[in-house]
């Protein structure tokens, strides 16, 4: 395993911890979207750091990491929607009001 | 008249009613005008087509059995068909006109009842029910009807449920034939054990050996008989389960004409005369079981008719009667004389539906059931209900040219000629005691003249012409039997020297007697009331021999407290270990649902948490 790959490694983990640290300390809902958010980045440069040293000639690691994005901005819209609905409804976008289901 | 006609004719006479049950349920429940017509209209069908079918029998073994396939449990066929022989026929014709006519009285005395279409459909259910009991060729079928028709008289006696006593009445007429009902569910058992067959036929025809395989310490045909029995003293209202017939009064008078005078009460003798065969195919023990059911008739026959007599409420003045009647009936179908029971219960259906016409009659005018009340209120000036109420006491008591001399004769003079000289004693005790009762409440009736100022005493319309119709069957009706019916079945008529004419005189004689005493007592006041006298008596005859009183204990006794203890053990182990059960689920339930905390990030920590503990588990493994 190459040094070049490794470094890659160890940035996508840390931005993968970060986005669940984010995502379970946040209390603010667009918080939680970026966490989110970085932590499908760090599967990206995951997939395209294999590609590029793993197997050079081939470009699914490119085709998987296109589609993430493409993924990711779905999501953000989704989520983003959602956010709105929360703060009309609760007046308030931290996700601990928003216990509804509680048992 | 060709098979195919006939069969059509009978589906229509028992059919015709139950469409008017529905149309009444479903369209006319409101609509009481229209509700009466229709169910009018049905039970007439049924009368002019039973009619017809009546006239179409022209041979004494005419006999026909229509059976279709209907529960096939395994190799055993239960069939649903019709059964059309002169004694079935006979009987389809009573109900369908007895029905028509107190359908048509119906119109007068229920005309202010706001329920009125509820009744008509109730009543036509009954006339089904009763007619579809009459044409069954099986016991199985048979018991289906049986319990409809016990259905019917259910519905009608809690009528206007609205008064506690009349929901009491209805409620325990219908578990006091249930216990007797147990008894045909029984006989159906043993039949179908003994023979393999419950068709009248095939069991007419069933072989004598097999009718006399011991079952238990005695014959298949014994046990038949006395369930058959028990059956009929739920039913027909035979010690000691008649104290629910006189509760009955509590249903409309029309009700009480109809279902417990002349058909309901009446299927018990018609199910025993359907089974008297029983007689000639059982051994000495069935025979002896006959004579032990003749006996209870004719215990029942003068124990009610002694209740009769103090009894002041004038329905269960006739009540008791029938229930005497209805002995005399069962009386001499145990001892062997079928036809003479069943013109007894064709000549009673006639005269004891006019008495209680005649009493509805009075009671729709005075709004009172008490005799005296009536007597008061000028009950005597009525006209129609009152020449009703004579011809129906004349026939009651077995008096020359009344249908009720010719029957009752029928009865003494057979038990006269089979030499049953302790019945014929008692049965002429008994006529006695019935000319008595039944005087007693012309007398009462026309000692009284009224004020005759206050009340506008009038008869429903409707009232007049079933009155007037019934009147001629009270007359005729024992005629009619001689004359035309007795020659379709298949009984030779011997002559028995002056053995008619010796019963005739003696029983008619008996009857004056009863008729001059109760003159003398209720109507010339010269001699004492007897029971003023015989106080003890009296007081054991009110309260109806005791034997409602010793139910009441019975119940009391053993059956309240086995209840009160089966509640414990429900309550305590059963009720206690099901919310165990229960409550255990819901603790274990609530426990979990505090995982359920509707915050996003514990679930969260938690998905992760059980990926970490999946990821270890696979890495390990």
């Amino acid at each position: 395993m190459t040094a070049g790959l490794m470094a890659y490694m160890l940035i996508s983990v840390t931005m993968f911890g970060l986005g669940i640290y984010g995502l379970m300390e946040r209390r603010n809902l667009v918080g939680l979207l970026i966490s989110v958010e970085l932590m499908l980045n760090a599967a990206g440069i995951n997939f395209m750091a294999f590609n590029y040293y793993l197997m050079p000639d081939k470009v699914d690691g490119q085709i998987m990491t296109i589609f993430v994005i493409g993924l990711a901005a779905a999501e953000a819209t989704l989520f983003l929607a959602i956010v709105f609905a929360v703060f009309r409804y609760y007046r308030s976008i931290n996700v601990e009001k928003v216990d509804h289901l509680r048992g | 008249m060709s098979e195919l006609l006939q069969i059509k004719l009978t589906l229509t006479t028992v059919l015709a009613p139950i469409v008017s049950f529905v149309l009444i349920f479903l369209f006319f429940l409101r609509q009481h005008a229209i509700a009466r017509w229709v169910s009018l209209l049905g039970i007439t069908t049924s009368a002019a087509c039973s009619t017809m079918l009546l006239w179409s029998v022209d041979s004494p073994a005419h006999h026909e059995t229509v059976s279709l396939p209907w529960l096939l449990p395994g190799d055993i066929n239960f069939s649903i068909g019709l059964l059309l022989d002169p004694l079935s026929l006979v009987m389809l014709w009573i109900v369908a006109l007895i029905g028509t006519l107190v359908q048509m009285y119906s119109f007068s005395y229920m005309e202010d009842d706001a329920n009125q279409a509820k009744f008509f459909a109730f009543i036509s259910l009954f006339c089904f029910a009763m007619m579809g009991f009459t044409i069954a060729p099986n016991l199985f079928q048979s018991y289906v009807f049986w319990e409809l028709v016990g259905l019917g008289s259910y519905l009608l006696i809690g009528f206007w449920n609205h008064l506690p006593s009349a929901a009491t009445a209805a409620r325990k007429a219908f578990i006091v034939t249930r216990l007797g009902d147990l008894g045909f569910f029984a006989a159906i058992l043993v039949a179908f054990a003994g023979l393999g067959s419950v068709d009248y036929a095939g069991m007419a025809a069933g072989k004598n050996s097999l009718w006399t395989a011991s079952l238990g310490g005695l014959d298949v045909a014994t046990w038949t008989s006395i369930g058959l029995f028990l059956a009929v003293a739920g039913k027909s209202a035979q010690f000691p389960l008649y104290g629910w017939l006189p509760d009955a009064m509590e249903g409309p008078t029309p009700v009480s004409a109809l279902i417990h005078a002349a058909t309901m009460v009446a299927a018990g003798v018609y199910l025993l005369a359907r089974n008297s065969f029983l007689l000639t195919v059982g051994s000495e023990s069935c025979v002896i079981a006959w004579e032990g059911i003749a006996a209870i008739a004719m215990l029942t026959a003068l124990m009610s008719g002694a209740v009769a007599i103090v009894q002041n409420d004038i329905k269960r003045v006739f009540a008791y009667s029938t229930i005497s009647q209805l002995g005399y009936m069962v009386v001499g179908i145990g001892t062997g004389a079928v036809v003479a029971g069943m013109m007894h219960l064709f000549t009673h259906a006639f005269f004891k539906a006019l008495l209680f016409l005649s009493a509805g009659a009075f009671i729709h005018a005075a709004h009172s059931n008490s005799i005296q009340d009536i007597a008061r209120a000028g009950g005597s000036r009525l006209k129609v209900p009152m020449y009703s109420l004579l011809a129906g006491s004349f026939a009651l008591a077995g008096l020359f040219p009344f249908a009720g001399f010719y029957s009752k004769d029928a009865i003494l003079e057979h038990l006269l000629v089979e030499h049953h000289y302790i019945f014929l004693a008692a049965a002429l005790v008994g006529v006695l005691v019935t000319s008595y009762y039944t005087f007693r409440v012309i007398f009462v009736m026309i000692s009284e003249k009224g004020d005759g100022h206050d009340h506008h005493l009038h008869t429903g319309a409707w009232m007049v012409p079933p009155l007037v119709l019934l009147m001629i069957g009270a007359l005729f009706s024992g005629n009619i039997w001689n004359f035309a019916v007795k020659h379709w079945f298949s009984i030779k008529h011997v002559e028995h020297g002056n053995a008619a004419l010796i019963t005739a005189l003696v029983s008619s004689g008996v009857a004056l007697i009863g008729i001059y005493y109760s003159w003398r007592v209720f109507y010339k006041k010269s001699s004492a009331d007897p029971m003023e006298k015989m106080k003890g008596l009296a007081n054991v005859l009110r309260e109806k021999w005791y034997l409602d009183w010793s139910y009441d204990k019975l119940v009391h006794a053993i059956y309240l407290p086995f209840t009160w203890l089966l509640n414990r053990i429900e309550l305590r182990f059963v009720k206690g270990a099901l919310d165990g059960i229960g409550t255990a689920c819901m603790n274990v339930a609530r426990g979990f649902s505090r995982l359920q905390s509707g915050e996003v990030q514990q679930y969260f920590g938690l998905m992760l948490a059980a990926t970490a503990v999946v990821i270890l588990l696979i890495t390990r493994l």
